[in-house]
């Protein structure tokens, strides 16, 4: 299931171990110059009350996660990835909002889909483009790497580059991209999936948008 | 009820000062058949005042009550705005005592609970909240939501930027990109969409993100009007 949650909301034993997963993921699996203090990790976009949307199993172990940020404000993309942007101008929209750390849980779940991607990773993009369609966005925006891009797109993930490709320190070849998040962008996640039906959505503000 | 979008836009999207940002949200209620408006902002780093000001169509009365009772405290609206980046509907299921006497004091003085708010997180450190009521059933007015729920959100944005305009002037200022430019040319030559992608060499989503993303710079509700402005102000020359 998805919990969609912001940090005053969300359970802390869950967040500690999004923060622990983070630093694994991205400080010691990938090597990036991120912020790790006892054992997770942590940066200035946390400090703002980005919405956190999480994959967790029955038994509450988190499976994958990642941070929305709104693009009117400090974001990623336009405070440390500039650099991709080249001659576009800045996104600065009520209507687009950023995902950043997107992570996977390795050792929770192996089990991939017909297309070979992780079935943890298609349920959190599937829930990624749930929650941004019902909240009213027209897009999203991401920055990600040559691999991650190949698993967006055989997740089914609708997109486009944004500005230009730039290699970082960790040699990687890295992009912006505007993604698409409306009924034909969901459809497709779903049928890369091979699934019927939608994830399972708990928290606070899933309850709110779906107020009835 | 009316589209607050148009309404807003078409009128005014600067403000010089507080008093027409609040004739604006009082011009909003009366033409757009709400209950009420609101709109606070904090954590601006302006070098005069606090960095805080709250607008709205409340009473005075109920303004007294609220600063005497010191409810930003407890008020649960700005506290949602405050520590989440998503809009939100005014329900709060099984509220506390000391919310439901908030609430029911308000309604005391003609405050509908039936309330939306859109936060704003600005690139200052700023934090904005624009909100509407409306007395309309819990059915329209949820059916209200679903359907306008993206104009709203834009309606906000545009409301907090002409009030950042108020302490920051540089604000006003509308940069279109050589893209956007050269887009919104075609548009204001009456070119239809699929007419510019071919024209461009561009896929029509990416047209459309173009005029999407001039539309916001120039706080316009809808393509014609942001041609209508950027013609107004020189941005593009529709006879070039």
């Amino acid at each position: 299931m998805i919990v969609a949650e912001h940090y005053s909301d969300a359970n802390p034993e869950l967040l500690k171990q999004m923060f622990r997963l983070r630093a694994d993921a991205f400080g010691t699996r990938r090597g990036w110059q991120v912020s790790v203090k006892n054992g997770k990790e942590c940066d200035q976009f946390d400090e703002i009350n980005p919405l956190y949307l999480m994959c967790v199993d029955d038994h509450g172990e988190l499976l994958a996660s990642l941070r929305l940020l709104q693009t009117t404000g400090p974001h990623m993309l336009a405070d440390v990835f500039h650099d991709l942007l080249g001659d576009e101008p800045l996104l600065r929209s009520p209507l687009i909002w950023e995902s950043t750390r997107f992570c996977v849980n390795k050792n929770a779940s192996e089990i991939r889909n017909a297309g070979g991607v992780n079935a943890v990773t298609c349920e959190l993009l599937e829930g990624l483009c749930t929650v941004a369609n019902k909240s009213g966005l027209h897009n999203l925006v991401s920055v990600y790497d040559v691999f991650m891009e190949r698993i967006l797109r055989r997740s089914g993930c609708i997109f486009q580059q944004y500005g230009r490709t730039v290699r970082y320190d960790d040699g990687l070849k890295t992009k912006a991209g505007i993604f698409d998040v409306n009924e034909i962008a969901m459809m497709s996640i779903r049928r890369a999936a091979a699934k019927t039906s939608a994830p399972r959505f708990v928290g606070k503000y899933w309850s709110d948008l779906n107020a009835a | 009820m009316k589209n607050l979008l148009g309404l807003f836009a078409e009128t005014q999207t600067t403000f010089q000062d507080t008093g027409q940002a609040e004739t604006a949200l009082e011009d909003l209620k009366q033409r757009g058949g709400l209950s009420d408006a609101a709109f606070l902002i904090t954590n601006l780093p302006t070098t005069d005042g606090d960095g805080t000001y709250a607008l709205s169509t409340y009473s005075k009365e109920w303004h007294k009550h609220y600063i005497a009772r010191s409810y930003l405290d407890i008020d649960p609206i700005v506290q949602n705005a405050l520590t989440r980046i998503t809009p939100f509907s005014w329900e709060i299921p099984n509220p506390s005592s000391e919310l439901k006497k908030f609430f029911g004091e308000a309604g005391e003085f003609g405050i509908s609970a039936q309330g939306f708010s859109v936060p704003i997180r600005g690139i200052r450190g700023d934090i904005g909240v624009f909100s509407i009521s409306a007395d309309l059933s819990p059915k329209d007015w949820l059916d209200y939501r679903k359907e306008m729920q993206s104009e709203i959100m834009l309606l906000g944005y545009y409301y907090y930027m002409a009030c950042l305009d108020i302490d920051f002037p540089e604000n006003r200022d509308v940069v279109l990109s050589p893209r956007e430019y050269d887009i919104l040319s075609w548009a204001a030559k009456g070119k239809a969409t699929f007419t510019i992608a071919e024209i461009l060499s561009l896929s029509p989503k990416t047209i459309e993100h173009y005029l999407a993303s001039s539309r916001v710079k120039l706080r316009a509700a809808n393509t014609t009007h942001a041609v209508a402005k950027a013609v107004r102000w020189g941005l593009i020359d529709p006879l070039g």
